[in-house]
């Protein structure tokens, strides 16, 4: 009962668009309340053990992503700025605009990149607690994504880049058709997708799944959410034949059945087999190359 | 259903944060006010085709993120662009202030010909304004900008502002001063065009070619 409340709570800040499908989403959630209560019951038992496996965390636990969290992190030097003061407030009212919860809410402060609004947003909404959230978004800032947000975003940068190298790797075609005299184009396709971890670019819940995975197994999870969108779709974006086309492909690949279906797309083995294996020395090999090939570009 | 057109230019929108400019872009393609605006990350973009001085050109728009950290990101699309709408916000002197910086990169990065018209945007703001008209059409003139203010939110001068700079890269293919067909000349001929272009130059290779002996 309980569940059920925080997940209808949740969705139901969200206003609908005029052309809402009330039935699909009906029979969606009809199905997938199913899914998310056994999963709580699953997750009461792993977290009172004090277990570290993925799968789903439900509405209702997801507050208590905060107990994978090491107990104190380093805390933020306070130095204010006005100039931080400036970035942070020229953005509140582009938070979430259209959630009504956002209209006048304000956001924990640290040293503020765009994108950590989304972040920061949503996870106020999900524990509703700013404490709680700026813990899980030190977590995020410091220790699961070191870099992704400081001013030379070069954390950010270097998964790009490894994100090209592994398609490079596991989907040649795809990366045959970027290389092909678009040197700079994966920015401009994923940028978004690392940035703000997917939120606001997947559906909400296929968010929270991912995020689930982002809290409890760290960064991988971005490269496979990733890799498994453009294998899925690989004829399709190879239909593409410019610049735009492509850009015009990458943002519709991130909705539909596909996506929308969170349960299929991070249970049944997409998430984890599709994109074949992604083994942890790959992935950490890789930045080390990335990372001195951005420098190089200084 | 193809496109046709005469020219393709690849625009640039530049200016910091929360200045208006994928809400100008908006405004342009869609007609309207974009009421629940997000920030952008990294690089969005959007086209439209217009009618300039009777050749059919397309606008290829790139609106690019203002946060001061994003720009090492966004910079990768400079290069090329034939025109920039540099915006500020007339109710932000800080916006205003950073001009010079957006310019120097949209020049160096993108080419030093580029054309460039400074747009004030949320003139409809004209009771919390910081900065004059008067100063900034001295910024424009001094750096050889034309310049407009524009309402995002009304859509005064936001036609205008594409146009205005559209028509200006036109005028430098008449002259001659830009060759479309120089890679990164941020132009690109469509079918219609190049017929044009390339028949003179066909006449000239039947001429019988002066002969060094």
């Amino acid at each position: 009962m309980e569940l059920a409340e925080c997940a209808q709570a949740a969705r139901a800040r969200v206003p609908r668009p005029e052309d809402f499908d009330y039935a699909a989403y009906e029979e969606f959630f009809s199905l997938y309340l199913v899914i998310f209560t056994k999963r709580a019951i699953k997750w009461a038992k792993l977290l009172k053990g004090g277990g570290g496996i993925r799968r789903s965390v439900t509405v209702g636990l997801r507050p208590r992503w905060t107990k994978s969290l090491d107990t104190t992190t380093n805390c933020f030097k306070g130095e204010s700025s006005p100039s931080l003061e400036e970035a942070i407030r020229t953005d509140l009212n582009r938070t979430f605009p259209d959630n009504v919860r956002f209209r006048k809410t304000a956001e924990p402060c640290v040293g503020y990149c765009q994108g950590m609004n989304y972040i920061a947003g949503y996870l106020i909404l999900i524990t509703k607690s700013e404490e709680e959230s700026f813990w899980l978004l030190d977590a995020l800032v410091g220790r699961i994504l070191p870099n992704y947000y400081s001013p030379a975003m070069l954390g950010l940068k270097t998964d790009q880049e490894v994100l090209a190298e592994l398609v490079r790797m596991k989907l040649p075609a795809v990366a045959a058709l970027m290389d092909d005299g678009h040197g700079v184009l994966w920015t401009l396709l994923v940028s978004g997708w690392f940035n703000c971890l997917f939120m606001d670019i997947l559906p909400v819940e296929t968010v929270l799944r991912i995020w689930d995975c982002l809290f409890n197994e760290g960064s991988k999870i971005i490269f496979r959410v990733a890799l498994t969108l453009i294998k899925q779709h690989q004829a399709f974006i190879l239909e593409a034949s410019s610049v735009p086309d492509i850009c015009d492909k990458f943002k519709q690949i991130t909705k539909g059945d596909f996506v929308t279906e969170c349960h299929t797309f991070m249970q049944n083995c997409k998430i984890f087999s599709e994109p074949g294996s992604l083994s942890m020395t790959t992935i950490t090999r890789l930045p080390e190359n990335s990372r001195a090939a951005l420098l190089a570009q200084g | 259903m193809a496109e046709t057109y005469d020219f393709l230019f690849k625009f640039l929108v530049i200016g910091s944060a929360g200045t208006g400019k994928s809400c100008l872009l908006h405004q342009f393609i869609e007609n309207k006010f974009k009421q629940d605006s997000n920030h952008t990350i990294g690089v969005e973009f959007g086209s439209r085709v217009v009618t300039v001085g009777g050749k059919t050109v397309k606008l290829q728009i790139w609106d690019t993120a203002g946060q001061e950290r994003f720009r090492s990101v966004t910079r990768s699309y400079y290069r090329g662009a034939a025109g920039a709408l540099l915006v500020y916000d007339i109710t932000s002197r800080e916006t205003y202030n950073s001009l010079a910086a957006w310019l120097t990169d949209a020049r160096t990065l993108a080419s030093p010909n580029i054309v460039v018209i400074l747009c004030g945007n949320k003139k409809d703001l004209d009771p919390e304004r910081e900065v004059t008209f008067l100063e900034a059409s001295r910024f424009a003139q001094e750096n050889e900008l034309m310049f407009l203010e524009t309402s995002a939110l009304t859509g005064e001068n936001v036609e205008e502002a594409f146009l205005k700079c559209a028509r200006t890269i036109l005028n430098k293919i008449d002259s001659g001063e830009l060759d479309p067909e120089r890679t990164g000349s941020g132009v690109q001929c469509g079918d219609a065009s190049l017929r044009q272009l390339r028949q003179p130059r066909s006449a000239q290779a039947v001429a019988p070619q002066p002969c060094g002996c």
